[in-house]
Formats: structure tokens, C-alpha cells, sequence
């Protein structure tokens, strides 16, 4: 489910026209709404691209999208860095007790390479979050 | 916020141990090789982890953007 942007609507907010105070408010408000609105247009970019991180990485569906969350809310790797913490200490120990055959290997390299997969969604998103929320 | 520079190292670290472990042989040396990148990729992993933990911000959201204000 897409999470959706709560915006103000300057016209939900009638002012009398009379007040200069409340007519400058007004105007501030419909700046603001413009404001908002192509913020919102660019964060339904951004999930676009999201969509073809998690088809391109082969992940499951919605994933990613709680990462760069359109709330703002504080972003959370914290699951995936420790699914990829797991795969990467499961090819250490078949490493550690030896490659005696070919399924070992194999489990290995598979091992290795859903990692590797794990590392490439991070620094997607990491460079995503980069772009979209740069540090003050 | 992962830290991009340690993410790619880890990544490199991940491919080579990939790629001694693809190339076949598995002898004595890869399987060293293997273990000495897979450590280091725990290790980088382990500061991207930590830096992860410490840089989530406190949850303050602008009044008109948090869930249920209209």
C-alpha cells in the first residue's frame, strides 16, 4: 500500500478577505500547497524508482519501500543489514569448516552472492536517501 | 544513514571472496583468501551497522506531514 502525503489545502481554509493579516496567511498557505504538491509529485518519482530497485535486485514486493519512507519518518536498514550479517557469516563458517565437496561450494557461492545482491539494495538505497534527504 | 564508502568496500570484499570461491581450485590458499575477505566484509559490515543504529533521527515529524493530521 502506497503511504500517502497529508497535505493542507489552502482553500479548505477561508479567510475573510478584509483582514490583510489573514489574506498574507492565505497566500503563504497557497505557496505552501503549491509547494507541497510538487514535493509530492517528486516523491511519486522517487517510488517509481524505488519499484524498479526491488524488480531489478529480485527482492520481495515492498521491501525496499519502507526504507525511503514517504512519511519521513526515521529510515530503518536495520533488517536488511542484519539478513545481509547472517549470509555473510553463514559463507564464513562453510569457509571456516572447509570445502569438501561441490555442494558446499555451490552453497558458498550462493551465499556469497545473495550478499552481494543485499549490498547492492543498500547502497541503492543509501544513495537514494542521499540525493532525496542531504544532510544539513 | 549506511555509510556509502564502507557499503562499497564491503561489496568489494564480497566479490573477491566470490571470485575464489568461483574460480574452483579451493585449495589451501583461496579457502584463506575466502575467510581473510569475508572478515574484513564482517568487519566493514560491523561499522556500517553501528553507524546505522547511532544516525536514526528521533521521531519528530512537521504536524502536517505525521499520519492523522489532516
Amino acid at each position: 500500500m502506497q503511504p500517502q502525503l497529508t497535505l493542507l489545502k489552502a482553500e479548505s481554509t477561508p479567510f475573510p478577505q478584509t483582514d490583510p493579516q489573514l489574506t498574507l496567511l492565505a497566500a503563504g498557505m497557497a505557496v505552501l500547497t503549491a509547494r507541497l504538491d510538487a514535493l509530492r509529485s517528486q516523491w511519486r518519482t522517487r517510488w517509481e524508482q524505488i519499484n524498479g530497485y526491488e524488480e531489478e535486485a529480485g527482492v520481495e514486493a515492498g521491501a525496499v519501500r519502507s526504507l525511503p519512507s514517504l512519511t519521513l519518518e526515521p529510515v530503518d536498514d536495520t533488517a536488511r543489514l542484519a539478513r545481509l550479517h547472517a549470509r555473510l557469516q553463514h559463507a564464513g563458517r562453510i569457509a571456516q569448516e572447509g570445502i569438501t565437496n561441490e555442494e558446499t561450494a555451490d552453497d558458498l557461492c550462493r551465499a556469497l552472492h545473495s550478499a552481494i545482491g543485499d549490498v547492492e539494495l543498500l547502497l541503492k538505497a543509501a544513495a537514494w536517501r542521499t540525493e532525496v534527504m542531504p544532510r544539513a | 544513514m549506511p555509510n556509502l564508502t564502507n557499503l562499497a568496500c564491503l561489496r568489494g570484499r564480497v566479490i573477491d571472496a566470490l571470485r575464489f570461491a568461483e574460480e574452483g581450485s579451493l585449495d589451501n590458499n583461496a579457502v584463506d583468501l575466502i575467510r581473510e575477505n569475508l572478515n574484513e566484509a564482517l568487519r566493514l559490515l560491523s561499522a556500517v551497522e553501528d553507524e546505522a543504529a547511532a544516525e536514526l533521527p528521533p521521531n519528530v515529524l512537521p504536524f502536517h506531514l505525521a499520519k492523522g493530521v489532516h
